[in-house]
């Protein structure tokens, strides 16, 4: 083992040094997460039975309520579906916030005892994420062969699609964990933005269904454009849109951006 | 950074704003304040001072958990940081599992870990449990487990906060242990610890007062100084303990009316000793206790207590050990004296007490003849006539080959050093 001088001072890392150090401390990322899956289901039944059975029970409600009740409208694609593979990507998107965001706060202790690059945590959430996201597809297998639709070959896309879905919300998390170090008033907003985002965003219902004239915000808005890319992997009857290639350049920059500012504001983590 | 040097500290301060939501003001608090040092390869480094002086935001700043304010930090090596025991360990998970994620969170590769596993789960002593989620586990198993992990990775500087004030005896004995091995394999130690036992075995102390540096030398000396000042100043508000001066001890305030005896004087003394309170370690001490006994019909056999600055005994001494040499039973004017050979103390403070006993050798001699303890009644305790605690202070300074040098490395018992007589044949 070779050995290496370290050194800390008082300047704050350049980006370049803080994916340095996220790379030398990458393992750590898959040992969190497993950690995170091992400890999840533990003492329950069925175990890793549950990460299928909670979308289907979700599902099941959904289709009952906005499928067969209020009958909304799914663009021809069977409803179920329609809403599974929006589901999927939403899930991904709002568990990476949610469970990002309280993630730092969860490991407050570790974080006063032992160094490691705090990105590390939403990091490893990200990826529980998107190991339970890839594990609700299961259900989407039957789904397809039940009502005859085979895959696009979009699908091949798959980890593309992913890894914007966990820029966008790795985005959010960065910004928001490192603004409420201090203060935490804006932890408490978070549940309700996500509420709200769901209803702006179309998982449940076709686009169509708001006013032409309000259509707009589902174009701009890029959690909108995120569910939507979400459909277009499974189906060939979607047409690309090029908004989606310049939210995808705009969210990279973001991102890095907000994990910039995320590495120059964690070094406060373990004073507050 | 040279490559003998394994931790460089360079103007290193560090300060917390206080929490504007509850103070109302931005007063901050200097924690740490220029601290400037540095520390060998191979080095153990004991850190002291009271609460609060900054000793553990040392260690958090060096572990890298906690940013400086300003200054620099370089550290040779990887670190092992054990400033809370089992940090990291998740309670769902087994004691295996555990093992793997705060090894891996400690910065080593699962390969590391695996090679090691065995010898952690067997110096931890729960085999038996060890697929156990830990939060099932008993405080001690806990912590046996935690020390494990650490102690068998293959760090180059440990930092160690407090790990032996937390478990039971037989814990502190193992972890003492083991951290010697690590010392004397090479490793570079900085220990953090208000238990002066524990930090007994470094080589160098930094004692960090409200941030700063006060002192960093050699441990033997300072630790004893560190303790010594500490009890000097707990001490200085009581006024029962008489500073010795001139040989013979002042005992008008000592209760010394007694129907059985009545103290003449108590004297201390060594040759070339003039005035003040210090003697040397170099030439025997003699303490002459002149005492009139009123009674007749009974022994009276004194007891010599002396006693380190911390109030523990050293070591006793009687003249009643040996039969003959116990005082006479009728009264009189009696002279007793105690010759304490030359190089038998190492340089420190301490108390003397003494302690009159009545009828010592009978009582011996009914304690010895009962086959068991739960028949002893009290009227077999010793009957202590006279007792005279910490009676006197005295300094005793260092000479070794009559001169006064640094004698740390010899690593001599903290207070007594071994003037005993020793004989050499050449066969």
């Amino acid at each position: 083992m070779p050995t290496s001088v370290k050194t800390y001072s008082s300047k704050p890392d350049s980006i370049w040094d803080a994916l340095k150090k996220l790379w030398a401390f990458k393992s750590l990322i898959w040992v969190f997460a497993k950690r995170d899956l091992q400890v999840k289901y533990a003492q329950t039944v069925f175990g890793f039975g549950w990460s299928i059975a909670k979308p289907l029970i979700g599902l099941g409600i959904y289709v009952f309520f906005f499928g067969l009740v209020l009958n909304w409208n799914s663009n021809d694609i069977p409803y179920p579906i329609y809403v599974l593979t929006g589901l999927i990507g939403w899930n991904l998107f709002s568990y990476t916030v949610t469970s990002g965001i309280s993630s730092v706060q969860e490991s407050s202790d570790l974080i006063r005892k032992i160094y490691f690059p705090k990105s590390i945590l939403p990091l490893s959430k990200t990826l529980v994420g998107v190991i339970e996201g890839l594990i609700s597809f299961l259900l989407l297998v039957p789904l397809f062969v039940y009502y005859s639709i085979s895959f696009s070959w979009h699908i091949l896309l798959l980890p593309i699609v992913l890894f914007y879905t966990t820029l966008c919300g790795l985005f959010l998390v960065f910004v928001i964990s490192s603004l409420a170090i201090k203060k935490r008033d804006l932890l408490q907003v978070v549940p309700f933005f996500l509420n709200m985002a769901i209803w702006l965003t179309p998982v449940f219902f076709s686009a169509s269904i708001f006013p032409v004239k309000y259509q707009f915000l589902m174009t701009y808005n890029p959690i909108a454009n995120m569910v939507e890319l979400w459909r277009w992997i499974f189906f060939e009857n979607i047409a690309f849109q090029s908004v989606w290639g310049i939210n995808f350049v705009l969210m990279l920059f973001f991102a890095l951006s907000s994990f910039y500012f995320f590495t120059w504001q964690e070094q406060k983590f373990s004073d507050y | 950074m040279e490559s003998s040097v394994a931790i460089e500290v360079k103007d290193l301060s560090k300060e917390y704003f206080f929490n504007a939501t509850t103070s109302g003001s931005n007063k901050s608090f200097k924690a740490l304040d220029n601290l400037t040092f540095s520390v060998k390869k191979g080095e153990s480094v004991a850190i002291i001072g009271a609460n609060g002086s900054g000793k553990s935001t040392l260690l958090k700043v060096l572990a890298g958990v906690v940013k400086p304010t300003s200054g620099t930090i370089k550290l040779n090596g990887r670190v092992a940081t054990i400033l809370d025991i089992g940090a990291g360990f998740h309670p769902e998970l087994s004691g295996k599992e555990n093992i793997y994620v705060n090894g891996q969170l400690l910065g080593f590769s699962k390969k590391e870990i695996e090679s090691q596993v065995e010898e952690i789960i067997a110096f931890s002593g729960i085999q038996k449990f060890i697929n156990e989620p830990v939060k099932n586990y008993s405080n001690g198993m806990f912590l046996r487990l935690a020390f494990s992990i650490v102690v068998h990775l293959d760090f180059d500087i440990y930092l160690f906060d407090e790990v032996l004030g937390v478990g039971d005896e037989h814990f502190r004995t193992i972890s003492k242990e083991k951290i010697d091995i690590l010392y004397n394999s090479g490793k570079t130690i900085l220990h953090v610890s208000h238990n002066i036992q524990d930090l007994s075995n470094t080589d160098k102390s930094i004692e960090i007062k409200n941030g700063n540096l006060k002192r960093y030398y050699n441990s033997s000396k300072m630790l004893s100084e560190y303790v010594e000042e500490v009890h000097e100043n707990l001490n200085a508000t009581k006024n029962d303990i008489t500073p010795f001066n001139l040989g013979k001890i002042d005992l008008t305030h000592k209760n010394n009316n007694n129907d059985t005896i009545h103290i003449n004087s108590i004297s201390i003394i060594q040759k070339g000793f003039k005035n003040g309170n210090e003697l040397r370690s170099d030439e025997p001490i003699e303490i002459i206790i002149d005492y009139l006994k009123k009674i007749d019909n009974c022994t009276i056999d004194v007891f010599l207590n002396i006693l380190n600055i911390q109030g523990n005994i050293v070591f006793t001494s009687s003249a009643a050990i040996n039969e003959d040499f116990s005082t006479k039973k009728e009264s009189g004017n009696f002279i007793m004296s105690c010759m304490i050979p030359e190089n038998f103390f190492n340089g420190r403070l301490f108390f003397i007490s003494l302690i009159f006993i009545k009828n010592c050798h009978e009582t011996f001699s009914k304690l010895d003849s009962e086959l068991n303890f739960e028949s002893i009644s009290s009227n077999d305790k010793f009957e202590i006539v006279l007792a005279l605690e910490k009676i006197a202070k005295f300094k005793i300074k260092l000479f070794i080959n009559k001169k006064i040098s640094d004698y740390s490395r010899l690593k001599i018992a903290p207070e007594l050093m071994l003037g005993l007589d020793w004989k050499t044949e050449k066969k």
